[in-house]
């Protein structure tokens, strides 16, 4: 069953097309990621979907229920949409307490007071927040605060769960907690969200499927495997992991192989863009897919070790090989000179 | 948003319009008639404006009023620039004591600092009765209009220090401290960093002295007055004692001409504004620049400032002090013989002197709190409002500003007195209240929306989501958010109300009384005794609401 709906949406801002036709659907208890660099319109479909921004056309249902249609002509005020948001900046009424800020969407629902006291109180319990109803605020630390956004948008039961960022606004050590922590909670609600980042490790960590944006449209929509393993565009490839990127020609195709060369070297590489011998194409490798050899091999090049960073869990390696600079990613120390780099064919992939 | 709220919005965005634009197109049609704008006689006419245009007097008001704008501008834009930068960048003594200091004249009645000038440095001031008594002859004369001048450029030194301090407290101290960096003196920083980052600020603040000139009543009114100096208040202050008969379409005329130069300055004030405020927003961290040692010089500058106030505040006042306690004054009166407190116990004597005060008190508290409701209600109404509405709202604004208070509150009087549905109002604190709250509403717009502008608009949207209606958004989310805002909004509104003069002068009349109204036409009779006393009340009411301000934390500027 599906739980919202997005289709073909556009919107105009000041002459640029910030929404170029973006569709997608969410099934319900799914969490989708809109991942996308800043630009790209991320937060633009979720305020259109929340209602605060109106878009020029296209069609959003939640369930049945037009929430936007242009050709019918139906608006509905983001009031009466009856989803929950979580903003980047959290926006929790300064003036309001905890469990005021959470029992606020219930007093506009009017539950009564027992009810409300109740209600407002599981969620708190729920989220980790005992104790803290009578605090205010600015008496929290940002990852309560977030809490508390979090909470005041759940209280309710929305249908739909929208997160802009959440966790943008918590240092590193942090965001990593509460990234397992908020896709605990997602799951163990079961309810449908929909989340905005432009932290692609955020994005897969929390969504089961993630649509990556750009330039007003999606790019690629699959589930985190898919995006980060078979990407079907250069920029999805290169949007997500850690890449090193190699400009050349092709000179020979194979079926599925090709032969990508430049100046003073040539590789094999998965093809994965129409391209015949001749053309013009660039080739892209994750960093964790290199391998540094003993000697010469198959897809092999000999490269200059120009700078080694040590990064704890691994060495992070700059080569010089003919007019390429490659980065390497690997676990033990620099190893004698000359250095092989290899490029395992089926890991490069040539657009 | 809803088609109701949107019908509220617009209604009232088109209340405003009203109470701003109709005294205006009233003036404006008053001036092309030859004769009063309710007498059927009344035919459309170019000879109110022939008549002005070749009267001796009119041209001669005409350059004064250049003269004494570019003047006061000449003075009071170095000298509040100066004091911004001293107060701001350096570490000048006592500044936290000095700042609400400064600000004091902004909130004192012109027609009663011009009185105080009067008793204290006036031919038989008491300033110039002590100096004569130790150097033989007093070197300067009062009504002239290099007093004028003098007087009005010290007197809105705080008018440019607001606007240069604000952005030069806005500038981040790290562009400096990278141009100090890169190897930049300090000398070189303030003229190739700050300077070209506050100088759109200055600019404004010099078209804004300069139009407020164009403006100005009480001063010239007072000083100029003894040697028939003119400028185009006074000038049209006068214009229906010189021709006998009230010449409505000669009055006009010159409100038009004032309006016309007021006009084009307002909205090249409002560009350079806008221009400063691109720098503002560009800012960093902000407020983390180390002040600059003075040295010694230090005390050369609060030596500076400190005599300055004295000259503005200090001097004009004890005079209006000291003059309300004297039976009388002049050379060899001795003051322990003139003591006395019969002016402020004859002030009960006088009906509508006590009805001045009683009006003045409840325009101020009352009338304030209204004038700021009305104002939060537009303020509100056009927030975060995509709508031509809200650039309608935008423009309104600026009409109030380049209309003097003289000038909207003859418009006033001419529309109470002959628009049907308004002549209940006539004769009434309320006609009053009116004008005064259309005169301000630029101000207090600013104040509001400074409030509002605090607020994030994810604030409010959040409380959208959640299924509250606008009303509601604006009941439990922006009002309770701006609550401080509104109170401190009512406490400025409440001194500016108290201060003003010059808008009552023509709504004046049995029940319409205000202080400041009767200071301008006792004035004229000469009741100098009872000036002193009303000017002396005034201050109080001026000095308890700045007091109270204070203690409350307002912000006497945004």
């Amino acid at each position: 069953m599906t739980s919202l709906t997005v289709t073909n949406v556009h919107k105009r801002l000041g002459g640029t097309d910030v929404l170029r036709g973006v569709s997608f659907s969410l099934r319900r208890g799914e969490v989708v990621a809109l991942l996308g660099p800043s630009g790209s319109g991320k937060t633009t479909v979720l305020r259109a979907v929340a209602g605060l921004d109106h878009p020029d056309s296209g069609r959003i249902l939640l369930g049945d229920r037009p929430l936007f249609d242009s050709g019918t002509g139906v608006q509905v005020p983001a009031e009466r949409r009856d989803l929950g948001l979580v903003f980047q900046s959290y926006a929790l009424w300064p003036h309001k307490s905890v469990f005021d800020n959470v029992a606020y969407p219930l007093r506009l629902r009017n539950v009564p007071a027992g009810d409300l006291r109740e209600r407002v109180l599981t969620t708190l319990r729920e989220i980790g927040l005992t104790g803290m109803e009578d605090r205010y605020p600015h008496q929290l630390s940002g990852g309560q605060q977030q809490r508390v956004a979090l909470a005041r948008a759940i209280v309710y039961q929305p249908q739909l769960l929208l997160l802009d960022e959440p966790l943008s606004n918590l240092d590193a050590k942090l965001r990593e907690e509460a990234r397992v922590w908020l896709r605990e909670l997602i799951e163990r609600l079961e309810i449908s969200a929909v989340c905005v980042t432009h932290d692609q490790v955020e994005a897969l960590a929390i969504a089961d499927r993630v649509l990556l944006l750009d330039n007003g449209r999606v790019e690629q929509e699959g589930t985190p495997e898919e995006i980060y393993q078979s990407p079907q565009t250069l920029f999805a490839a290169e949007f997500m992991g850690s890449n090193n990127r190699l400009p050349g020609t092709i000179s020979e195709t194979q079926g599925a192989m090709a032969k990508l060369s430049g100046n003073g070297w040539e590789l094999w590489g998965q093809l994965r863009a129409k391209r015949r011998p001749g053309e013009a194409a660039t080739a892209l490798i994750r960093l964790e897919r290199m391998q540094l050899r003993d000697g010469p091999g198959e897809n092999c090049l000999a490269g200059k070790l120009e700078a080694a960073v040590y990064l704890g869990e691994r060495w992070d390696y700059l080569f010089r090989a003919g007019d390429l600079r490659v980065r390497v990613w690997c676990p033990a120390a620099p190893a004698q000179k000359p250095h092989w780099i290899g490029f395992p064919p089926e890991s490069l992939w040539i657009f | 948003m809803g088609r109701r709220r949107s019908g509220i919005r617009i209604a009232l965005v088109l209340a405003a319009a009203a109470a701003i634009v109709s005294p205006l197109a009233l003036v404006l049609y008053q001036s092309v008639l030859d004769a009063p704008f309710f007498q059927p006689s009344a035919r459309p006419s170019l000879d109110a404006f022939r008549f002005v245009f070749a009267d001796s007097d009119f041209h001669r008001a005409f350059g004064s009023t250049v003269l004494l704008s570019a003047g006061m501008t000449a003075i009071a834009v170095p000298l509040g620039s100066a004091l911004a930068f001293l107060m701001v960048r350096t570490d000048l003594p006592a500044r936290r004591w000095l700042e609400p200091l400064v600000l004091v004249p902004i909130f004192l009645s012109p027609v009663v600092l011009a009185f105080g000038y009067v008793v204290a440095v006036g031919p038989v001031g008491f300033v110039t009765i002590l100096w004569k008594k130790i150097f033989g002859s007093a070197p300067w004369n009062l009504y002239s209009l290099a007093s004028v001048i003098l007087v009005a450029g010290l007197t809105h030194i705080p008018h440019v220090y607001l606007y240069a301090s604000s952005t030069l407290r806005s500038l981040a101290g790290d562009l400096e401290e990278a141009a100090s960096v890169s190897g930049a003196t300090s000398g070189r920083i303030a003229l190739t960093v700050s300077l070209p980052m506050v100088w759109p600020a200055i600019l404004s603040s010099g078209v804004l002295i300069f139009f407020l000139g164009f403006e100005m009543f009480g001063l010239p009114l007072v000083l100029g007055d003894p040697e028939g100096l003119l400028v185009l208040s006074t000038y049209l202050y006068k214009l229906t004692n010189r021709l006998g008969v009230p010449s409505y379409q000669l009055m006009a005329v010159v409100a038009v001409v004032i309006m016309a130069i007021a006009f084009p300055l307002v909205w090249m004030q409002r560009r350079l504004l806008g221009a400063a405020s691109r720098f503002v927003s560009v800012r960093g961290k902000g407020l983390s620049a180390r002040p600059l040692r003075l040295g010694a010089w230090r005390w050369v500058a609060l030596a500076a400032v400190l005599s300055w106030l004295v000259a503005t505040v200090v001097v004009p006042l004890a005079g209006v002090v000291l003059r309300a306690f004297v039976s009388s004054w002049g050379e060899g009166v001795r003051l322990s013989e003139v003591l006395t407190v019969e002016h402020f116990t004859d002030l009960f004597q006088y009906p509508n002197l006590v009805r001045g005060i009683g009006n003045t008190l409840g325009i101020a508290v009352l009338g304030g709190a209204l004038a700021v409701a009305w104002y939060a209600a537009i303020a509100l109404a056009s927030h975060r409002w995509q709508s031509v509405w809200a650039r309608v709202v935008d423009y309104l604004v600026m009409v109030p500003r380049g209309m003097p208070g003289l000038v909207a509150g003859l418009a006033f009087f001419w529309l109470f007195l002959f628009f049907k549905p308004l002549g209940p109002l006539r004769g009434t604190v309320a006609s009053v209240w009116i004008a005064y709250t259309v005169v301000w509403f630029a101000y207090g717009m600013r104040l509001i929306s400074s409030a509002l502008l605090q607020i994030g608009p994810e604030l409010e949207e959040s409380a959208m989501t959640m299924g509250a209606s606008g009303i509601q958004v604006m009941r439990e989310i922006t009002l309770p958010l701006i609550r401080t805002g509104l109170l401190g909004s009512w406490l400025l509104v409440f001194l500016i109300f108290v201060r003003e003069y010059s808008t009552g002068v023509y709504l004046l009349g049995p029940g319409t009384e205000v202080i400041g109204s009767l200071i301008v036409s006792l004035w004229a009779t000469g009741a100098v005794d009872t000036v002193a006393a009303l000017s002396v009340i005034n201050v109080l009411l001026v000095g308890m609401g700045l007091f109270v301000a204070l203690r409350l934390g307002v912000r006497l500027h945004d």
